[in-house]
């Protein structure tokens, strides 16, 4: 008996053995073939072209391959929130991740937990071993200068754990963009659109509109969206009158919130519902005729909407065109936009295994020529600034150089046309080529203000909600369940708790009841 | 080594191990988690102030309320619906496991493409979503839940106990209130169990029927859960296990004292 429990032991062991030196032989056989290096990106999903004629992470690897000489492999990964990458992050569940493109506010909470690397310290590191296209010049060197302002007006002191740091030291700007209205020319009148961010309320009382509008189920968008609708019809607390929009929408306290509170339950009466991501389906399907969106997601739903067989007229600009869909950044009375800015940036985290192959994919993404590729694909704003993405210089001293946040013209360079980037636009359409445009370059792709918001826009950056978070998500929470309180539903509520809690004990009571005369019965 | 290989034995015991390793990692060690953030703040230091934070907000409470409201209303529709269907179906003596088939034949499809299947007919013939469709969505998805349970508890219902009733001069309807509802207690009660219990704590459902404008305990857990309030979303996941556990007791109460045969199918 022992021999043949012997046998089956010895061979379950050498089973195992086998198995296991197979596996072990396949790794080693992968590593012997060529050293590669890996370089583990962590990003949202969609959020960089991956066409397979123009793939960046592609593009990317050549490129490495040309400047260093090795080979790299891109592990590309994605995340669908914020906070989902931050758990993750924050629980040292993502330590091989080289490079992370959070949101502002999750990059400033990121650095208070002392998770990033200082960009600009790596690249005093590494200059003299790779040459830097833009990073050399500074982190912010090809950012758009509006842009980088609004950066360092929220975040230019950020606590780093242990100390505090400019958010532009430990971030590069990658993508960007504006919340704002998306809906349907169709049925939105010029009178709607007068009513600025009250079109979400349905504040011009359109019957149409009633009960087609969706908001973002999101705390951060429609308490954003919230703060613009009071601002714009007086309803804010007394004493916030007066604060600029940068301020207004970081003001997360009770009165804030309160006011916040009445208005979004107000809303709730007016509109179809709350959406997470197929409001722009819902869009094009003409479900809903209003939708709370994000820049990018608005500019691909109205490409969506293109119809050559049908004209619609436009009520914002008064014109005729085949697009059922259009995007609207509300303005105030002096006709500048107002609202909500937000940007996506590229982070190295403290314990990233390969720092230098991060800082080139950077570099790499923030090359006009890269940057056009990926604005296309996705949809949203490049951060790189649109002069540099127009126009490249030749010969020493740059065309624009950036001096205190303005860029400023230099002398000592010659100005041409980006060919690259141009061609790309040629490529997707966005523009004529100069032979077919009577030799003139159609830069309009740039001048589009629903991508790019004129310079005098009152747009704000939001930071981190902090502490406040918990009151905000109740106060969404609050806004979402509705005003009145039914009070049938909750005495309804309550007869079921105290239906079963009454059974429960009334059960126990009759069991130790039954109990007590059965001990006599067996002590008997 | 021969006292190792005395050890070595393979008995019955050894095959649940596996299982015994799945309840400890999937079912015990979460609820353990779920205990210790209960009374963790983001800090992972003690406190009670989730606690406070769920217990005293105005909407929380509400939300509570509406969830239990759907709750009542769907088990109520579906047993109903669910009690006469399985009654007519255990009456039929050949086709009733065929008509069995075709009600449970929905629960094959994924109960999220059912649900976004509801959603676009909704949509296509004009019906405005708020409580009454996710009020359907809900009976639609739960109705076989409680259809077999009922079914199988009608079923094992000895003939001889109706057949005596009816000779000692019942009618229809007095057998049916005398004997066959009496003897499909224990039917009833689990499938009111099976339905009540999902329905509470749903959220998909709630959240694609009405476009998120009916808000219910479901949705609230993982609104928190997202929003890294996991110290709360702890706390109304207990609230929602002592409902799973009352449940229950009042489940396996009325089975025990049951006269029937006490066979159901869950």
């Amino acid at each position: 008996m022992a021999s043949k429990r012997f046998i089956a032991l010895v061979t379950l062991l050498v089973i195992v053995i086998f198995a296991f030196s197979v596996v072990l032989s396949a790794c080693n056989n992968e590593g012997e073939q060529s050293i590669v290096e890996t370089l583990v990106v962590y990003n949202w999903e969609d959020y960089i072209d991956e066409s397979e004629e123009t793939s960046r992470i592609d593009a990317f690897v050549e490129y490495y391959k040309a400047v260093t000489g090795r080979d790299i492999n891109v592990v590309y990964s994605t995340f669908d929130t914020n906070e989902t990458m931050m758990t993750k992050v924050l629980n040292n569940d993502a330590n091989s991740v080289d490079l992370i493109c959070p949101s502002e506010y999750a990059i400033q909470k990121l650095m208070a937990n002392g998770r990033l690397a200082n960009i600009s310290d790596l690249v005093n590191e590494y200059k003299d071993v790779v040459p830097f296209q833009n990073l050399a010049n500074g982190t912010m060197s090809n950012t758009e200068a509006t842009f980088v302002n609004a950066i360092n007006r929220e975040f230019s002191s950020v606590s780093t754990g242990d100390g505090t740091g400019n958010m532009t030291d430990y971030m590069v700007p990658y993508m960007m963009g504006t919340i704002g209205i998306l809906y349907n020319v169709k049925y939105v009148t010029a009178e709607d659109l007068a009513s600025g961010w009250g079109m979400l309320w349905n504040a011009s009382g359109s019957e149409l509109l009633e009960n087609k509008i969706l908001v973002k189920d999101s705390v951060r968008d429609t308490y954003a969206a919230a703060v613009m609708y009071m601002r714009e019809y007086g309803l804010l607390p007394a004493g916030y009158e007066d604060m600029p929009i940068a301020d207004l929408i970081n003001c997360t306290d009770d009165a804030m919130l309160d006011a916040a509170k009445n208005v979004l339950t107000a809303q709730r009466e007016h509109i179809s519902g709350y959406e997470v991501d197929f409001g722009k389906d819902d869009m094009l399907n003409e479900i809903v005729y209003v939708d709370l969106a994000w820049s990018g997601d608005a500019l691909w739903a109205i490409e969506e909407s293109y119809n050559e067989d049908e004209v619609y007229l436009n009520p914002r600009t008064g014109e005729y065109d085949n697009y059922m869909l259009d995007y609207y950044v509300p303005v105030d009375e002096d006709g500048n936009a107002t609202g909500n800015i937000w940007f996506d940036g590229w982070v190295i985290p403290q314990n990233a295994p390969n720092k230098l192959a991060a800082l080139m994919f950077i570099d790499f993404m923030n090359m006009p020529e890269n940057a056009i590729y990926n604005s296309i694909y996705i949809g949203y704003t490049s951060a790189v600034s649109r002069e540099k993405m127009m126009y490249t210089y030749v010969g020493t001293g740059g065309m624009f150089d950036l001096v205190d946040g303005e860029y400023v013209y230099s002398e000592g360079g010659a100005y041409t046309i980006n060919e690259d980037v141009y061609s790309a636009l040629v490529d997707s359409e966005y523009a004529l080529s100069p032979e077919d445009n009577d030799g003139e370059y159609d830069f309009s792709f740039f001048e589009d203000d629903r991508r790019y918001p004129t310079e005098t826009s009152q747009l704000g950056v939001m930071r981190d909600f902090g502490d406040r978070q918990k009151n905000a998500v109740t106060m969404w929470e609050n806004a979402k369940t509705g005003a009145d309180v039914p009070w049938a539903l909750i005495w309804c509520s309550v007869a079921i708790l105290g239906g079963g809690l009454i059974f429960v004990t009334f059960y126990f009571v009759k069991n130790t009841l039954k109990r007590k005369p059965r001990k006599i019965k067996t002590e008997e | 080594m021969k006292q190792f290989l005395k050890k070595f034995h393979v008995t019955k015991r050894v095959f649940s191990y596996p299982y015994i390793l799945f309840m400890l990692l999937f079912v015990i060690v979460p609820l353990v988690m779920i205990f210790a953030y209960a009374f963790m703040d983001n800090d992972h230091n003690f406190t009670f102030e989730n606690f406070k934070i769920f217990f005293t907000s105005q909407s929380s409470l509400y939300v509570l309320g509406n969830s239990l409201f759907v709750g009542v209303v769907t088990t109520v529709i579906c047993l109903v619906l669910g009690y006469p269907v399985a009654y007519i179906l255990s009456k039929s003596k050949n086709s009733g496991k065929v008509m069995v088939l075709l009600f449970v034949l929905p629960m094959w499809v994924n109960f999220l493409i059912r649900t976004l299947a509801t959603k676009a007919i909704f949509l296509a013939i004009g019906v405005e979503l708020g409580m009454g469709t996710v009020l359907f969505g809900m009976v639609y998805n739960y109705l076989p839940f409680m259809i077999l349970p009922l079914h199988t508890s009608i079923c094992s219902i000895d003939k001889s106990y109706i057949e005596a009733a009816k000779d000692l001069g019942a009618d229809g309807s007095t057998v049916f209130l005398k004997t066959i509802l009496p003897l499909s207690k224990s039917g009833i009660m689990s499938g009111i169990t099976m339905v009540f219990i999902p329905t509470i704590s749903t959220f998909a459902i709630s959240q694609l029927l009405s476009n998120g404008k009916i808000f219910l305990f479901g949705d609230s857990i993982e609104l928190k859960f997202s929003q890294d309030m996991y110290g709360v979303g702890a706390v109304m996941s207990l609230v929602m296990l002592a409902f799973v556990l009352i449940s229950s007791f009042v489940m396996n109460h009325y089975n025990k004292n049951s006269v029937s045969v006490g066979r159901s199918l869950w």
